[in-house]
Order: structure tokens, then sequence, then C-alpha cells
């Protein structure tokens, strides 16, 4: 009796390591959940950055009756740093739009963003262009174009921009010919234009582009099946798959050697950075190298292929399985890394015809 | 008690069970084999010249061109969607393209090497075990 009474009080040892082990199993089973919801937030509120974005880009269409174009140089001689007079992009354009009225008033919009006078406007952060999955040492970020490349785009001048607030959304201008024929097995496609180009003014009179698109009206596909910005992050480094790229070192003033040094002058990862203008969709391979391949979503978050202006990998973000895109309806989709390239080449189109589908 | 610990190691298995690698990104792939050379023009290795790669075949799988870059010392290896995975077998004429500028885009190679009908380079990927075609050294003249 007595003896049986003593058993009943306490625990054995055994009995306190099974519930330890439960209860060990139960928090390796939440922890990496309390990481998913932190990634959750984040994710959430680059979702609604994109969100935002959107309804600037209308309010402005409402203003101008067109969207913004997407990037701008105009070139000319003396005036300006190299004779670049004035540059201007999308994200400039809607500053008003997005509650950034001061920022776009202290930016004088007749002069570069590379422009001395511009350097306290473009050193603004602003955090609805920047998507906070995105590992950033900073928020700001420099931006050497070297002379001999800014003398290919007719700027007699190595460009600049020192701590330039950063930039994860890029405009989704064109879709490449060669990503076509990747994605439609095939040969001889022509690229697609995507809801604008940007253009480039030439004040001396050589050859500039004119922008194209750009109206509600000129998206035939219809807004809600044309993608107008989407997510390139972590610029102006390189990244192939989570992996950061170095730039090899050059010596000042010459031409980079490396789709990392590439990167570093061209990337757009300002929000100032004229060169976030364009963004034409090439695709990369599975692992971020290559000139164009099947891969457009996480590979690469080149902007441009080494020694092009154009002919980036697509879209890139620290989510897990794929990236945001923002359509012309004002919507924000998850666009999944196993998409097809088909469907988002038909999305980056403004009037392509295709069949868009489900997505 | 000891039962109980059995249960319970056999339940932490089955919850890890779940945790593997994640499913590869384009699952089904053509079977590829390495292709590789070195390009040189007028005698120098020749870097940034983009190599194509047109499949022959009426029925090939894959219909649009490869391209891949040459590096700093004229290597190249095809990239149909790894780097350096080569190419599925088959029969490819080769051309090539050193296009120079940002924006004129202007051949240093005058088109000579350009048209895949004209081209009088060609690679044959037989497909076999083991297989990795070597282009050896490719000369260009341009003069």
């Amino acid at each position: 009796m007595l003896s049986s009474k003593k058993r009943s009080r306490g625990f054995t040892l055994i009995e306190l390591l099974v519930v330890i082990a439960i209860i060990a199993v139960l928090i390796a089973l939440l922890l990496p959940a309390v990481q998913q919801a932190r990634e959750a937030a984040r994710r959430s509120q680059c979702k609604n950055n994109l969100k935002q974005i959107g309804l600037g880009l209308h309010n402005y269409h409402e203003t101008y009756n067109r969207f913004p174009l997407p990037g701008l140089f105009t070139i000319g001689s003396g005036a300006g740093v190299g004779g670049l007079v004035s540059t201007s992009n999308w994200t400039v354009a809607i500053l008003p739009y997005i509650d950034q009225a001061p920022v776009f008033n202290i930016y004088n919009s007749n002069l570069s963003a590379y422009d001395p006078a511009n350097v306290a406007a473009v050193q603004a952060i602003i955090p609805g262009m920047i998507c906070p999955s995105t590992p950033r040492a900073s928020n700001a970020v420099n931006v050497t174009v070297p002379a001999p490349m800014a003398a290919a785009i007719g700027v007699s001048a190595a460009l600049t921009l020192t701590n330039a607030g950063a930039q994860d959304y890029t405009p989704t201008t064109a879709v490449d010919e060669n990503f076509l024929n990747i994605v439609n097995n095939t040969t001889g496609s022509v690229d697609g234009d995507g809801w604008a180009t940007g253009g480039v003014i030439s004040l001396t009179g050589t050859s500039p582009t004119i922008p194209n698109g750009g109206r509600l009206a000129d998206i035939t596909d219809g807004t809600s099946n044309t993608m107008m910005i989407g997510e390139l992050s972590g610029r102006n480094q390189l990244y192939y798959r989570g992996n950061k790229l170095v730039a090899s070192a050059t010596a000042a003033g010459v031409m980079p050697s490396d789709e990392a040094g590439w990167q570093l002058a061209i990337g757009g990862g300002a929000w100032a950075d004229p060169f976030n203008g364009v963004m034409e969709l090439a695709g990369r391979a599975t692992d971020g190298t290559g000139n164009n391949g099947p891969c457009a979503i996480n590979c690469s978050n080149s902007r441009a292929r080494f020694g092009r202006l154009e002919e980036g990998a697509g879209l890139y973000s620290w989510h897990t399985g794929g990236a945001h895109g923002l359509l012309g309806d004002g919507s924000v989709r998850f666009l999944s890394e196993n998409i097809s390239g088909k469907t988002l080449a038909s999305l980056i189109t403004r009037s392509g015809g295709e069949v868009v589908g489900e997505f | 008690m000891a039962r109980c610990l059995t249960w319970c190691v056999v339940f932490s298995v089955c919850f890890l069970a779940g945790c593997g690698k994640p499913a590869p990104l384009l699952p089904d792939r053509e079977v590829t084999k390495p292709v590789s050379g070195v390009l040189h023009v007028d005698g120098s290795p020749a870097a940034g010249v983009e190599v194509a790669f047109h499949p022959q075949d009426a029925n090939a799988k894959i219909k649009y061109k490869i391209t891949t870059t040459t590096d700093n010392d004229g290597k190249f290896s095809a990239t149909t969607y790894e780097s350096g995975d080569g190419l599925p077998a088959g029969e490819y004429k080769v051309t090539f393209a050193w296009l120079e500028g940002l924006t004129t885009q202007k051949d240093r190679l005058k088109g000579k090497f350009k048209n895949p009908k004209k081209s009088e380079h060609s690679v044959s990927v037989k497909g076999t075990e083991g297989e990795k075609v070597d282009l050896g050294t490719i000369e260009l003249k341009t003069k």
C-alpha cells in the first residue's frame, strides 16, 4: 500500500525524457514557421509597394492621358554632364502620386539624375521602391558608368550616382526575340513590345529613338493580361540564383570586363537611374549564366546582358518560388518560377494578341 | 515506456521525411553532351564573340538557335539549359558574330560568318554515353 502510494508521486526519468522530446519536436516544428511568418510579412509589404506603384501609374495616366515614359535620355551638346541634358524615368514621374512630392519638388527635371544639382533628391531613400525581402548592406547604391560606356550612348563624360536611393522594381518593357524563339521552340521571332518603351531625344540630330506605347489604349491585349512592373531585386549587385558575383577589378575609366561590372554600371539599381527604364526580357540558363535561355524568374537579376544595353534576365526576387508582377489593371500577381515562358512573354507584350490563359 | 519512446522516434522520423530537395527547374530537359572549342580571329583569341548553334535536323526537339559567348581566352562551351551543359544530339551549323558598341551592333567580322546557310562550320552530336565534342581551335579570317 505504502509503496504504491510512493510510486504514484513524481515522474520517472523516461517519462520526463519523453515529455522533453515531444516539446523539442514541437519547437523544432514551430521555429521555421516563425521565420516563414517574418518572410511572409516582408513579402506582403513588397507586394503592397507594387500595388502603390500601380496606383501611382494610373493616377499619372489620369493626369496626362498616358503612362510615364519608362526611361528617357535627352542628349545634346555642351549643357549637362558630358552633354547629357536631362534624364527621366517612370519612378521620377510617379513620385507625386506615391506620396513623395517633397522629393519630386527638389528633383530638377531639366537636369539629369547624374547632375550635381540633383544629388540631394537622388539620395532620398524611398521605402516604396524597396522590397524588404532583399538583403542589402545599405539602401544607398553607387553607380559609375565609365566614359567609354557613356560614349556609346552619346555622352562624353563618365556618369556617377553616389549613395543613391535603391530600387527593386523594373518596368517590363520588351521581350527579346531569342527568348520568344526559345519558349515557342521556333526561329525567326521578332522582339515583342511591352506596355511602353522609353526613348533617347537627341538634340544634336543623331538617331533619336522614338518612344512608343504608353497609353491605356495601346494595351490591346487588355490591361489584366499585360505586365507593367516586376521585381528585379538586389541591383546594382549581380546575383545568380542567390549567389552574389563580384566584379573583377578594372582601372577607372575602362569598360567593365564581366557581367557583374556591367551590372554595377547600368544595372539601374537606383530609382533615379534612367537605365532602370528598360528591361527587355531575354531569359538566362537555369544557373543564371548565358546570353539567353529558358529561365526568366529568379535565375539572375541582370538588367542588361554583358556587352549590351538591354537583354535582361527577367524577374528576380528573394521570395521562395517566384516573384511579383504588377499588371496593367493594378493587380499584383505572384508569378511562380515554374510559369511557362510562353505565358510570361504573353504577359509582357501589350499587343501580341496571345491568349494568356491561367497563371 | 520503451515502446512509447520508440513511437516518438518513429513519429519524428515521419515528420522529417517531408524535408528534401525541391524539384529542379525544367524537369523535362533533353539529354545534352558538352561541346566546346576555342575561337581565334586572324590568329589571336577573340573575346565576346557570339557563337550560335543552329539545329539542322528537320525533326530536332530543339528548333531555336543555341547561343554562347567566348570568354577572354576565346574559349566557348555550348549552353542549352545550364552553363556548359552542351547540345542535344543532332547536326548543327555554327555561326559567329562579333558585335561591337552597345547600340550600333556592328559586326566586327563584317557579317561573313553570320549566315547559317553559308556557314562552313558545323558540329555533330551523336548523343552517345560520355560523349564530349571538342571543336579544337576554330580560325576565322576577316581579311
